[in-house]
């Protein structure tokens, strides 16, 4: 037999890696107390003021189109809030908005609340786009910060049409026989004309009239609150009945229009099927159509595909949560599960000699099972201030700070050109906030790329010119900004980035400790069989350990994982309760399942109570799935063993 | 089986096992030699010289071995004996280190294999395990196949082709004559065999690195006679090519395939010496007592 010499090269490398994973093992285990020192200090208040659910500064976010956006709880009176003005006593903000015409005033001012923050309510905005920033000045009228400002739209228009929120009227007609959350709105032909509307159904119970102005924009709306006194409950037995509505236009000279009306079929056989079904025939009031018909079981394929998921009930589905909710899975996965098994191997093979590590050993030890009984709510605010402000070690978000550290991203001016088009300017230099323009200047509209001329008189040019020209001199502020997949920015910000390690955190005991028994269960005679025939501890750990440790570890994670999916406070507390789109960066928010079915569940429809019902079920199945998984690996591994 | 030739080998005389019988007198080294038979021995001969060995475990709260001083010949099967717990297990841990894991376990004294000394800082323990193999009381094959098993440690150590190592396994396993049971099964898992295959699968295991020094922690205890026939006969196969220590608690074991019995009696060394002296013609009261069975 011929006799092999051992590779003295190998040897030297086995030991550099057996050191190199007792190296990571101990720095996983090193996290696992950080985690605890941070959630000491979290609970011991060192989360100041700064380290609040709120982010940023005056929370107008850019939106296009519509005011339900963040910060902006009246359809037309935007709130601001400034939550991290420290401005010296004495000191006043003063928000301004510049219309499209470009006319600017200061439509609100106020001073600092006892911490300096701000929170200040701008007066009414009639429709249409503005930009708006704040200035904050001492008592001597100097400025001291200026915000970037943020271009705005507010449309408090419906959109066109006479637009029903249908659902809950039927559902309210059957349960409790009033009409109520009801919003009726469609457009007009006259500014400040009025509208009457009248009700009727055919029990003979009636309401109205009631009024309203045609605002600018030629959209009207009828108050939900006055909507509340019609009693449409069947006097008779009849299942079947109509309620009419008449629209009554008067112009401004106060002369009536010609009616117009609309019978509403209503079914009052069950809950959940009365059914609404008409459209508004004539068009000098443009009630055009009517979108939404009522409650009508979803059936599967919506409910698991919609992305919509605060319209009708019966449009409404769980898509963007469920696939929200396996992102955070993976992220959290990912985070958790080296950093779990590593910890678990140093706590069980990689027993160190050292007098202090032995001391860090025994401290991380004690402390796992404590980490495990902490409650989810306060890993949540552990993680808006460890992911989400990273304890305001890098300067803190403000309106007008985007990130500190931002990998992936561009920005762009946005700007309307003479014909009123919206175009975006790149932004190479981004601390340059605004930039005025006096030449020509390459620029993206609906069309692509394309030179944007700059002009100082816009007489004599055409229609189309006039649509990639601005007049010299226009300013242009960075408003816009497009993210790459792989944007990444420091601090996290309410991203599912953040959450998902938060996620991870709450998890991380619960796997630490289900690998620990796992690899506790690998017998020491192998252990002592692999060290005996010249392994190094690494070896024997990758080798023999983690094999046989594998479908515990597996279980134990798994498990964890399905008590992340359905963990609903900490995704709350570092993204809010905001449903959001599918995230194409990790720095976007998403939506979660538990979220979802929170939002759905407190619902006054009771439409979305079913489909509340329905995402749990859904959940559940998840969990069962997870959890179904884990039980085959553990079958297959066990089988592969004998 | 059984078939054991009292090879007596002119140099081996009683005396030189049976030097720590008055440690104290080694204390001071090599120099004084003086219980050393007036032939010395050409250290070529000897593969491990333990010199004035304590150990104690639990952070020297215990001492389980007192100032043993004790040589292994090469190519030659010696047995360590004596009642539980009188620190035979811990000494062959040494051998080797394993005990370098154990929390708490101290040691001190002399521990040279040829020119290496074992229980210096700067010796390589997992180097070292590569060139002492050891083999534990109770089988314990890795739950992987046959051929995983007998190539793990290989394939730690060398850098080997597919079709040497093919080789170098079947050769392990004809050395453990356990080939003929499981060339048809190599790639079957070590779990589905015999306790007695199992045992001789991990002494195949041991031998596959090529070791100089083959440590076997009660081999045979866990096994039914048969198995054990197997595994002593295999004991007195590999004394050709390799030196074998054996702790056993089978007297009978020891009779039959040890050339040199080693007697240890709560942590110290009581006798030493040729198998069929010991046995036959025990000098010391506490070993006639053991050895024919008064107590232990």
């Amino acid at each position: 037999m011929k006799s092999f010499d051992a590779d003295s090269r190998k040897l030297a490398n086995r030991k550099l890696i057996d050191q190199l994973f007792r190296v990571l093992c101990l720095l996983a285990a090193g996290m696992v107390v950080l985690v605890l020192v941070i959630l000491i200090g979290t609970i011991c208040g060192s989360a100041t003021r700064s380290l609040t659910l709120e982010t940023g500064l005056p929370r107008l976010v850019n939106d296009t189109g519509t005011s339900r956006y963040d910060g902006v709880t009246c359809e037309n009176r935007p709130r601001i809030g400034i939550l991290q003005g420290t401005g010296p006593a004495g000191s006043s903000a003063t928000i301004y908005a510049e219309d499209e015409t470009g006319k600017q005033r200061a439509v609100g001012s106020g001073l600092p609340r006892g911490d300096g923050s701000f929170s200040i309510t701008c007066e009414e905005l009639v429709d249409g786009g503005y930009q708006i920033w704040f200035v904050i000045t001492d008592s001597d009228g100097n400025e001291l910060e200026t915000s970037r400002p943020i271009r705005i739209l507010i449309d408090t228009l419906p959109p066109a049409g006479l637009e029903f929120d249908v659902s809950t009227l039927g559902d309210r007609i059957l349960v409790e026989g009033e009409l109520s959350s009801f919003v009726v709105g469609g457009r007009g032909i006259e500014q400040n004309a009025r509208v009457e509307l009248k009700f009727q159904d055919d029990q003979g119970n009636s309401l109205g009239p009631i009024e309203a102005k045609i605002k600018q924009g030629s959209g009207w709306r009828i108050p939900k609150t006055n909507l509340q006194r019609l009693d449409t409950r069947p006097a008779s037995k009849k299942q079947q009945g109509t309620l009419t509505v008449t629209a009554t236009q008067h112009d401004l000279a106060g002369n009536a229009q010609p009616d117009v009306s609309i019978d509403l079929k209503l079914d009052r056989s069950g809950a959940g099927q009365a059914d609404l079904v008409n459209t508004f025939k004539d068009d000098r009031i443009d009630l055009s159509a009517l979108e939404i018909e009522t409650l009508r079981p979803t059936n599967l394929e919506t409910f698991l595909t919609s992305h919509h998921y605060d319209n009708a009930p019966e449009v409404s589905g769980i898509f963007r949560a469920l696939v929200g909710s396996m992102f955070l899975c993976i992220v959290c996965a990912m985070f958790t599960i080296p950093i779990g098994i590593g910890t678990a191997i140093f706590l069980e093979d990689f027993r160190p000699k050292n007098r202090i590590l032995r001391l860090f050993h025994s401290f991380v030890q004690l402390n796992i099972s404590n980490l495990a009984g902490v409650p989810s709510i306060v890993y949540g605010i552990l993680g808006v201030t460890a992911f989400v402000y990273m304890f305001n070690l890098f300067p803190a978000r403000t309106v007008d700070s985007r990130p500190k550290y931002e990998f992936g991203t561009n920005y762009f001016y946005q700007l309307e050109t003479l014909g009123g088009q919206y175009v975006t300017i790149p932004c190479t230099d981004k601390q340059k906030t605004t930039i005025e323009l006096t030449e020509p200047i390459t620029a993206y509209g609906d069309e692509g790329e394309f030179t944007l001329n700059v002009v100082d008189s816009s007489s004599g040019l055409s229609e189309d010119e006039r649509y990639a020209t601005v007049r010299r001199g226009k300013k242009a502020s960075i408003v816009d900004s497009e993210h790459h997949w792989y944007y990444l920015s420091v601090p996290f910000g309410k991203s599912f980035l953040a959450a998902g390690l938060t996620l991870g955190l709450v998890v991380l005991p619960i796997i630490i400790i289900a690998s620990q028994e796992a690899i506790r269960g690998v017998p020491n005679s192998l252990r002592e069989a692999s060290m005996g025939m010249g392994a190094t501890k690494w070896q024997t750990v990758r080798n023999i350990v983690l094999p046989s440790a594998t479908p515990g570890i597996m279980t134990g994670t798994i498990l964890a994982l399905s008590r992340a999916v359905g963990e609903a406070a900490p995704i709350l507390a570092v993204m809010g309760g905001v449903l959001a789109v599918i995230p194409k960066n990790l720095m976007e928010n998403s939506s979660a399942l538990p979220i979802l079915i929170y939002k759905w569940a407190k619902d006054a429809s009771r439409g979305f109570h079913s489909l509340s019902a329905a995402a749990i079920v859904v959940l559940l199945l998840l969990l069962l799935a997870m959890n179904s998984v884990a039980i085959v690996i553990r079958y297959r591994a066990e089988r592969k063993g004998k | 089986m059984g078939n054991k030739a009292m090879q007596t080998n002119e140099k081996t005389e009683t005396q030189d096992m049976a030097v720590s019988a008055e440690p104290q007198a080694l204390a001071s080294g090599d120099s004084t030699e003086s219980m050393v038979t007036a032939e010395p021995r050409k250290k070529a001969d000897i593969a491990i010289d333990i010199q004035n060995l304590n150990a104690w475990y639990n952070h020297c709260e215990f001492q389980v071995l007192h100032d043993i001083t004790l040589r292994f010949e090469k190519n030659k099967v010696a047995a360590l004996i004596g009642p539980s717990g009188c620190g035979k297990s811990t000494l062959l841990r040494w051998i080797n280190r394993m005990n370098d894991v154990v929390n708490g376990a101290v040691v001190e004294g002399g521990l040279r294999m040829g020119d290496l000394d074992i229980l210096a800082n700067t010796t390589d323990a997992v180097d070292l395990r590569r060139r002492i193999g050891i083999v534990f009381q109770k089988p314990n094959p890795f739950p992987k196949s046959i051929y995983d098993n007998v190539a793990f440690g290989p394939r730690l150590h060398f850098n080997i082709s597919k079709s040497e190592l093919d080789e170098l396994v079947e050769w392990s396993l004809k050395k453990a004559a356990l080939w003929e049971e499981v060339k048809d099964r190599l790639k079957k898992s070590a779990l589905g065999l015999s306790g007695g295959q199992q045992q001789r699968l991990c002494i195949a295991r041991a031998i596959a690195v090529g070791p100089e020094v083959l440590l076997m922690d009660e081999p045979c205890s866990a096994l039914d006679p048969s198995s054990t026939s197997k595994v002593e006969d295999l004991i007195y196969e590999l004394r050709e090519q390799y030196s074998i220590v054996m702790v056993t608690h089978n007297m009978q074991q020891a009779s039959r395939c040890s050339d040199t019995t080693a007697f240890f009696f709560e942590g110290r060394l009581i006798e030493t010496g040729e198998t069929v002296d010991v046995f036959g013609n025990p000098k010391e009261k506490q070993t006639e007592d053991y050895v024919s069975g008064k107590f232990g």
